[in-house]
């Protein structure tokens, strides 16, 4: 068997586990400064049934993934490319670490880069995009190492705390991609 | 802008409720403009028949009226009533104040000759009475009528996403125009009904 497209260094991306995984999950769900991070939509915790129950959902998003460390196979995060546009070639992609210790070190910006090797060798990508809030700094730090661009900003997008914060856009081209070096 | 301001009705147009029934037939035919299809919905672009576009039509009306997120128009002509595009408010994040629009009007010159009457009557609507902060508009480069539009209207280019979309045997932008409800505000572009 070879599975090193889905391992780097720090991390490989994995399949979850339905009985193990919702329950970690869940503890991720509780801290608002995560999901401030993740979504724009108002957050709130999820339980664990409502995570196996979407977990379950699969098949209708099957580019899910567990990050999970090496070599002691901690799961520390998820990443996933939703919303592909087939014509295009573009996927949108989003990432979240929900254990903090892991933040800062290296182990996002890892994930990202195999997730874009899966993304333009293996599904034949053209560019992938997201999106990604303005005072989220360390995030967009790790998506400028792995290539991304920024391409622009919605102004005023969200507004949390009684402040306003602009979303960032950013993406990347197969044509880059390929100018980096392997990860 | 006063209390008694028409929000519905301009010197030329005016906006309905969907009727899905009425509107299906109309509407499928447009999906034959893959312009008009790739804007309408997020489904992959393609021409409906009438009973497809008639359950799809019920479900944003349906969407639309039961999850609070999104609001449906039909764009009618006042001269004949003729159904000639729609508005949809769509993506509503009512924590945020934001929400995208969509808006067509496919037929022939349509959209130059009412598009901008369309549009600011979408924006007063969206400023005046839901109160967003702010409204997006995303299409693809191709699109130039849009984007005059957009501009006309005020609208400034936000985002531009390189080679987002495929048309036409070729890669175009992908492009986000924003307005803020004080821009809005400033343009003064009240609506004569």
């Amino acid at each position: 068997m070879n599975n090193e497209l889905f391992r780097g260094s720090l991390v490989r991306l994995a399949a979850f586990d339905i009985e193990k995984d919702p329950k970690e999950m869940e503890t991720w769900s509780r801290d608002s400064y995560y999901l401030r991070l993740l979504d724009a939509a108002a957050g709130g915790p999820f339980n664990t049934r409502m995570i196996v129950e979407s977990l379950e959902k699969h098949d209708q998003n099957p580019y899910l993934f567990a990050i999970r460390t090496l070599p002691d196979d901690r799961l520390i995060g998820e990443i996933g490319f939703g919303g592909i546009d087939w014509a295009a070639r573009n996927a949108w992609v989003g990432i979240g670490i929900g254990v903090k210790e892991y933040w800062g070190h290296g182990y996002g910006t890892e994930a990202m880069r195999l997730m874009l090797r899966f993304g333009f060798a293996e599904l034949n990508l053209h560019r992938v995009s997201l999106d990604v809030f303005d005072y989220n700094a360390r995030a967009i730090r790790s998506y400028q190492k792995a290539g991304f661009t920024i391409e622009g900003r919605e102004r005023k997008a969200l507004r949390r705390s009684g402040e306003r914060f602009d979303i960032v856009y950013m993406g990347i081209l197969r044509s880059e991609w390929e100018t980096l070096p392997p990860c | 802008m006063s209390i008694d301001t028409q929000l519905f009705t301009s010197q030329n147009l005016y906006l309905t409720a969907v009727d899905a029934e009425a509107c299906a037939p109309i509407f499928a035919r447009w999906t034959e403009d893959l312009d008009f299809a790739e804007g309408f919905s997020n489904l992959p672009p393609t021409s409906l028949r009438v009973d497809e576009m008639k359950k799809r039509l019920e479900e944003m009306i349906k969407e639309a009226a039961h999850e609070g997120t999104s609001y449906f128009f039909a764009v009618h002509l006042k001269a004949d009533d003729a159904v000639i595009g729609y508005v949809h408010i769509k993506w509503i994040l009512w924590n945020n104040g934001t929400g995208q629009l969509k808006l067509d009007l496919p037929e022939g010159n349509v959209l130059n000759e009412h598009g901008l009457e369309a549009l600011r009557l979408a924006l007063q609507f969206i400023f005046d009475e839901l109160n967003l902060s702010r409204v997006a508009m995303v299409f693809s480069e191709n699109r130039q009528d849009l984007r005059a539009l957009a501009e006309a209207a005020g609208m400034q280019l936000e985002v531009r996403q390189r080679e987002r979309f495929f048309r036409h045997g070729r890669y175009w932008d992908g492009l986000m125009y924003g307005i803020l409800g004080d821009e809005w505000l400033g343009t003064t572009l009240e609506v004569h009904p």
